[in-house]
């Protein structure tokens, strides 16, 4: 029982973690390529 | 440390600095320095928050005093969490409703002028405190992980953090939280995995700790337990970092569910750090109980994941001590440098301003915590105030639509009153928090003077924030 308690609520932090990573890096990347190719232009 | 782990290290700062470049040509507005243009996404939201408000307490801090205490501490902690969860349901979707920009812009809506200023100059007294504590903790973790020198390390990574918050205000420092929080998050429990499975079988670890380090009171008893819980729950709830984060989301649907699930992850992340100082307390018993987390990092680690688990806590940090730097600027600049919009610039002029103050503000709290840190040990004394003062009239004010003009400022005298005199002077009699007895001060007082004046034409004049219509999403 410990052992998926200790295993099991760390392995839920990271997979949290992916998960929110997943939908947040998607857009940043965007916007911050967005953000070099419109400083190049100028 | 391998030269992969430096290379490691310096990717992760370079990065960083990438998103202080792109910000130096995409922001253009004051807007897009103070609430990132009110446009992010739930999954920005929802890493920024997170990112934000897991600091150096939620990371080298709980492991400490898990070691010392035992997952009573986790427990506690976690009121933070759920305060985050509850605001986000109730409270924080219907802060997106204001066009607001800060804390003081909706305490001015609801009750007048004093009210900003006094938000104002406690949030920024709040922020400038967190944010010396973060410069601090970014020197003593460099030092204590790759042995570098304190001072060096502090000014290094604290001109990074300026460099970045100051070309972009909220919208680089939201990006870079991003950046930030996919190192931490998926870094920091992925450390404590590898130091847990190289220790011992789960049942063998739990054995050798005391008996009342696995239950939620711990050794200290209920009304400890209950003081401490209350803390976390209030402490910083709705502070400007998180409200900013509020204001900033691109709907109320966006805003509630960015909330609710960072509130989630900080749980179970907690849960992951506090873990940490187990295990730290079963391998390495006789340490200072700040070094339980270090140690586990640096004994435990295999080569080559050092440099990603140094990289995830000063992600931890970094993150932070952004975040509570642009709360600070935004909240000078907009509650006290001109007053709401009452001093009335250009808005080429207002971003200017809000860079160049925060170059001041980071380089002041640079000097201040490197050459005289009792004022930032001064500073977190005012910390406990904004929970007596600020809270009760800012959610009465959301959720019941109050508008006073009496009321708002006397209840946040009272509760400043309070919480000095009860936590200031008396020293906490009774093991009751100043924070606890400032609360209900607050709370009494706000529906005395309503009861004891007339109810009709109350509203403050002069200042109005005219909500904005219902967006598509809410």
């Amino acid at each position: 029982m410990y052992g998926m308690l200790l295993y099991g609520g760390i392995i839920l932090a990271g997979l949290a973690g992916i998960a929110i990573s997943v939908a947040a890096l998607p857009p940043t990347v965007h916007d911050l390529w967005n953000a070099f190719r419109r400083s190049g232009r100028r | 440390m391998t030269f992969y782990d430096w290379a490691v290290m310096a990717g992760y700062l370079l990065v960083i600095i990438f998103v202080a470049v792109a910000a130096l040509k995409r922001v253009k507005t004051g807007s897009d320095f103070a609430v990132a243009g009110s446009s992010l996404p739930l999954g920005i939201v929802t890493a920024t928050l997170a990112a934000a408000y897991i600091g150096g307490s939620f990371a080298v801090g709980a492991g400490g005093a898990t070691y010392r205490e035992g997952y009573t501490y986790f427990f506690a902690l976690a009121g933070f969490p759920l305060a985050t969860i509850a605001v986000g349901i109730w409270v924080a979707p219907r802060l997106r409703h204001y066009g607001a920009e800060t804390v003081g812009d909706v305490m001015e809506h609801h009750y007048g002028l004093a009210t900003r200023v006094l938000t104002g100059i406690i949030s920024m007294v709040v922020c400038a405190a967190v944010l010396g504590a973060q410069i601090r903790a970014l020197g003593t973790i460099a030092e204590t992980f790759i042995g570098v020198n304190f001072t060096g390390a502090a000014i290094v990574l604290t001109m990074i953090v300026i460099a970045y918050s100051t070309t972009g205000g909220l919208w680089s420092d939201v990006r870079a939280d991003v950046i930030h929080f996919v190192v931490l998050s998926i870094c920091i429990p992925i450390a404590i995995l590898v130091a847990l499975h190289s220790i011992g079988t789960p049942s063998k670890i739990i054995d050798q700790v005391p008996d009342d380090f696995l239950t939620i009171t711990g050794g200290d008893g209920v009304g400890h337990f209950i003081s401490l819980f209350l803390g976390f729950v209030f402490g910083e709830t709705l502070v400007q970092p998180y409200a900013q984060r509020a204001f900033a989301g691109g709907t109320r649907r966006i805003v509630r569910q960015g909330f609710v699930y960072a509130g989630l992850f900080g749980l179970v992340f907690l849960f992951a750090t506090s873990t940490g100082g187990i295990l730290a307390r079963v391998k390495f018993p006789n340490i200072d109980s700040d070094a339980a987390i270090p140690e586990v990092i640096a004994k435990l680690m295999p080569a080559g994941l050092t440099g990603i688990a140094i990289a995830a806590f000063l992600a931890v940090i970094m993150s932070s001590a952004s975040s509570f730097l642009n709360a600070t600027t935004v909240v000078v600049v907009r509650d006290l440098w001109t007053a709401g919009g009452r001093r009335s610039i250009e808005d080429h002029v207002r971003l200017r301003l809000q860079r160049i103050i925060n170059v001041v503000i980071g380089a002041l709290a640079l000097v201040i915590a490197l050459s005289l840190p009792n004022i930032i040990d001064i500073l977190m004394v005012y910390y406990s105030a904004w929970a007596p003062t600020v809270i009760v009239p800012l959610v009465l004010g959301v959720l019941v639509g109050y508008r006073h003009r009496y009321a708002g400022i006397s209840a946040m005298l009272a509760g400043l009153a309070a919480v000095g005199v009860w936590g200031g002077v008396l020293d906490d009699p009774f093991g009751i928090l100043g924070l606890a007895v400032g609360l209900v001060t607050n709370l009494v007082v706000f529906f005395v003077v309503l009861a004891v004046t007339n109810s009709r034409d109350m509203a403050p004049k002069g200042y109005d924030i005219v909500a904005q219509p219902a967006q598509e999403g809410t």
